[in-house]
C-alpha cells in the first residue's frame, strides 16, 4: 500500500435529511497519522460526515473509502473505525474495564490478551485506581477517557471524536487536549476531531477542514486557514478579523503583490494575490485586530481617524473599538506587555495602520 | 432542619392516611378474622367486637383469639396443593407472558417516535372492554366446537378438536392474555428509555445486532423485565375468574380455593388465614426484588 496515499478519502458524499443537504457533495482526504479536525459552525454537518464514515448514515451519493478499499454498505460492526460519542455513550451497567473490555471480546480475542490490552488503556488514560467503578460513579472527564480508552482498545485505524470535549469545563478541557495530542502521538493513530471551538481545532490539529452548510470551504493547516482565510465567510468564521472593502490600485497576476486602496482611506503595502486581479477590481482586505496600529491622531492626520468606542480588557491585551465616521468599526489587538507603548481611553481620537503584509486579499 | 408547614404536613398526610384507610383497615380486619373461630351465625365467626360492651368485654375476646384457622389450612392437602398449583401456574404464565410481550414492547419502542403513543393506546386497548367479557370471549374461542379448533380443522392442521378448555392450558392462556399488557408497558418504558447512542456504541465496537442486544439492550431492561414480571405473577397467583371460567373442574388455584371457603362453606376465618399465607407468600419475590436493586447499585456486573 502506498503510503503517501490518503487513509480515509470522502468522495462527493450527499446526505439529505428531508429537504436539507446535512452534506452537500463533501470531500477531504486524510492521512496516517495525521490529527485532523472538521471546524465548523453548528449544524453543518459535522456528526453527520463523521456518522457516514462510521457507518451510522448511508450517504445518499459519493463514497468513503478506508485504505482504498469503497465501505460502501459495510455495517457499523464491521469496520476498522471506532467512534468517541459525544454523550460518551459509556454503557452504565458494566464498569470502566468491562466497557473497555467490550470491544475486544466482540473481536474474539483470548482472555489474557483482553486483559493486558485493558491495562495498557487503563495505563494510557490513567484509570486504574477507577477500573471497578461504574460511569454513574465517574466525573465528566473521567468519563471521557473511559470512552476514549474503549475506543482506541480496539487499535482503530480511525478514530473518530464527536465533540469529545464540549461537555468538559475549561480548565479540563485545555488538560484534555494536552492529553488527546500525547496519546495520538504515542500511538501514532489517526484521529479525526470535531469541534466548533477554533481554538481546539487550532490547538489540536495537523490540518482542518472548515464546513459551511454540508461543504468544506477550506483545508489546510491551522495557521494557513488563520493567516491565509480562502473567502470572507471563513475569515469571518475563523478568528477575529476586520473586513475592508478595497480596490486594486493596479493589475496584478496570480502570486503576485500589490498595494489595494481601502474605502477607509488608507492604501495598504502591497499584498500577496493568490488569484489574478484586474485594477480597480473590488476586493476584500482581511486584517486580524492583532495587525492593526494605532496612534494618536494629529489634528491634521492623514488617512483613516475614528474614535475609541470601547476598550476590553483580555489580559495579555486590550481589544480596542474604533468607530470611523463612516460609522465602521474596527477593531485592534493592543499588547499590554509594552509597557511604553501608548495607552487609549474612550473617546480618544486614534489613526489607524495596518502592518506591512499582514493583510488577505479575498476575491470571493 | 427546617420546619414543615401544616399545610405541608397536611400534603404529606394525605396518602398515608389514603394507604391506613385503604389497605391496613382491610388488612387488620382480615387479620382479625384469621384468628377467630368459624360459627353459624351472623356474623359467621367468633369473637365478633361490640364496643358498646365495653372495653373489659373487648379484652376478654381479644383472649378467645386463636391459630386454629391456620392449622386447618394443614389438615388436608387441598390448601398446600391450591397454593403449589397456583404458583407454577402463575410462574409458567408470567414467563410467557414475557416471552411474548418483550418482541412486542421491542417493537413499540423501535418504532417511529411520531407513533409511539398510538402504539401505547393500542396495547392496552384491551381495558376497553369489560375483563369479565373478554375471559368469557376466550370461551368462545378455546371450545372443543369453538372458534380455534374450527380454523385449525379447516386448515388442514388437525383431524380431532384439541381438548383445551376446561384445562389448565386454557387458564394460562387467559392469563397471558389479560396480564399482557401490564408487562409490555414496563418494558416499553425501560427499552424507550435507552439512549440510542448505545446500541450505536455496541456496533461501533464490533458486536452484531443480537451481541448488541444480549449484552446492551437486554440488562438494561432489567428494571422493566423485573417489574413486569412482578406485575403479573402477584395477581396471577390469586387470579379467581380466569381459573374459574376457563379451567377446569381439576384447576387448583388458590383463588378458587378460597372463594369455595367463603361462600359455599361459610368459613371465613379459613378464608382469612388462607389470605393471610398468600400475601406472605407474595411479599417473599417482592423482598427478593428489593434486596436485588439494593445489591444493583452497589453491584457491578
Ligand atoms: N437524523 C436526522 N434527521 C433530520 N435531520 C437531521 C438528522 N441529523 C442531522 N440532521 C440535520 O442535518 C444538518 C447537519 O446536522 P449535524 O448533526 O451533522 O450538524 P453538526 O455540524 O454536527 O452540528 P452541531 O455542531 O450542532 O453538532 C442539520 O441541519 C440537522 O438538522
Ligand atoms: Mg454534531
Amino acid at each position: 500500500m502506498d503510503p503517501s496515499a490518503p487513509l480515509v478519502s470522502v468522495q462527493n458524499v450527499v446526505r439529505s435529511f428531508g429537504g436539507v443537504k446535512a452534506l452537500d457533495g463533501l470531500s477531504l482526504d486524510v492521512f496516517r497519522g495525521e490529527f485532523f479536525a472538521l471546524l465548523g459552525p453548528s449544524g453543518c454537518g459535522k456528526t453527520t460526515l463523521m456518522r457516514a464514515i462510521a457507518g451510522f448514515e448511508a450517504p445518499d451519493g459519493g463514497r468513503v473509502l478506508l485504505d482504498g478499499v469503497d465501505l460502501g454498505d459495510t455495517p457499523p460492526h464491521k469496520r476498522p473505525v471506532n467512534m468517541v460519542f459525544q454523550s460518551y455513550a459509556l454503557f452504565p451497567h458494566m464498569s470502566v474495564e468491562r466497557n473497555i473490555a467490550f470491544g475486544l471480546e466482540r473481536e474474539g480475542l483470548p482472555r489474557a490478551e483482553v486483559a493486558a490490552r485493558v491495562d495498557e488503556m487503563l495505563t494510557l488514560v490513567q484509570l486504574g485506581d477507577e477500573r471497578r467503578r461504574r460511569p454513574d460513579q465517574l466525573s465528566g472527564g473521567q468519563k471521557q477517557r473511559v470512552a476514549l480508552a474503549r475506543a482506541l482498545a480496539k487499535r482503530p485505524r480511525l478514530l473518530l471524536l464527536d465533540e469529545p470535549l464540549a461537555a468538559l469545563d475549561r480548565k479540563l478541557r485545555e488538560e484534555t487536549q494536552f492529553e488527546l495530542k500525547r496519546v495520538q502521538r504515542r500511538l501514532g493513530a489517526t484521529f479525526m476531531l470535531v469541534t466548533h471551538d477554533q481554538d481546539e481545532a487550532m490547538t489540536m490539529a495537523d490540518r482542518i477542514a472548515v464546513m459551511r452548510a454540508g461543504r468544506v470551504e477550506q483545508l489546510g493547516a491551522g495557521a494557513d486557514v488563520y493567516n491565509r482565510p480562502a473567502n470572507r465567510w471563513v475569515a469571518g468564521f475563523v478568528g477575529e478579523i476586520n473586513l475592508f472593502e478595497a480596490a486594486a490600485t493596479a493589475d496584478c497576476a496570480a502570486g503576485a503583490s500589490c498595494a489595494f486602496q481601502l474605502d477607509v482611506g488608507l492604501t495598504t503595502t502591497p499584498l500577496h494575490c493568490g488569484e489574478a486581479v484586474a485594477k480597480g477590481q473590488r476586493v476584500a482586505v482581511a486584517a486580524r485586530p492583532e495587525h492593526i496600529a494605532l496612534s494618536r491622531a494629529a489634528p491634521d492626520q492623514p488617512g483613516p481617524v475614528g474614535a475609541v468606542s470601547d476598550l476590553a480588557f483580555r489580559g495579555d491585551a486590550t481589544l480596542a473599538r474604533i468607530e470611523l465616521p463612516s460609522g465602521f468599526v474596527v477593531r485592534a489587538l493592543l499588547p499590554n506587555a509594552s509597557v511604553g507603548g501608548a495607552r487609549f481611553a474612550r473617546g480618544d481620537r486614534v489613526a489607524l495602520s495596518l502592518a506591512a503584509g499582514a493583510a488577505t486579499v479575498l476575491t470571493s | 432542619m427546617t420546619r414543615r408547614s401544616l399545610a405541608e404536613r397536611l400534603v404529606l398526610a394525605v396518602p398515608f392516611a389514603w394507604m391506613a384507610l385503604l389497605f391496613l383497615a382491610p388488612l387488620a380486619i382480615v387479620v382479625k378474622i384469621s384468628l377467630s373461630r368459624s360459627v353459624i351465625a351472623m356474623p359467621p365467626y367468633e369473637p365478633a367486637f361490640d364496643l358498646s360492651l365495653g372495653w373489659a368485654d373487648a379484652l376478654d375476646k381479644l383472649g378467645q383469639f386463636s391459630f386454629a384457622a391456620y392449622e386447618s389450612l394443614f389438615d388436608d392437602n387441598l390448601y398446600v396443593d391450591s397454593y403449589l398449583s397456583s404458583l407454577r401456574l402463575a410462574g409458567v404464565a408470567t414467563l410467557a407472558t414475557l416471552l411474548m410481550a418483550y418482541p412486542m414492547a421491542y417493537a413499540m419502542a423501535r418504532a417511529p417516535v411520531a407513533w409511539r403513543p398510538a402504539l401505547v393506546v393500542l396495547a392496552v386497548a384491551p381495558f376497553w372492554t369489560s375483563f369479565l367479557i373478554r375471559v368469557y370471549a376466550w370461551i368462545a374461542i378455546l371450545k372443543d366446537e369453538g372458534l380455534l379448533n374450527h380454523a385449525l380443522m379447516a386448515l388442514g392442521l388437525i383431524d380431532e378438536p384439541l381438548n383445551i378448555f376446561g384445562t389448565d392450558w386454557a387458564v394460562l392462556i387467559g392469563i397471558v392474555y389479560s396480564y399482557l399488557p401490564f408487562m409490555i408497558l414496563p418494558l416499553y418504558n425501560s427499552i424507550a428509555a435507552q439512549d440510542p447512542a448505545l446500541r450505536e456504541a455496541a456496533g461501533d465496537l464490533g458486536a452484531g445486532p443480537m451481541a448488541a442486544f444480549w449484552r446492551v439492550t437486554l440488562p438494561l431492561s432489567r428494571g422493566g423485565i423485573v417489574a413486569g414480571c412482578l406485575l403479573v405473577f402477584i395477581p396471577a397467583v390469586g387470579e379467581f375468574v380466569i381459573p374459574d371460567l376457563l379451567g377446569g373442574s381439576d384447576t387448583l388455584m388458590i383463588g378458587r380455593t378460597m372463594w369455595t371457603e367463603f361462600f359455599d362453606n361459610r368459613d371465613w376465618p379459613t378464608a382469612s388465614a388462607a389470605t393471610i399465607v398468600l400475601l406472605a407468600l407474595l411479599l417473599i419475590p417482592l423482598a427478593l426484588y428489593d434486596r436485588a436493586r439494593a445489591a444493583g447499585t452497589e453491584r457491578v456486573l
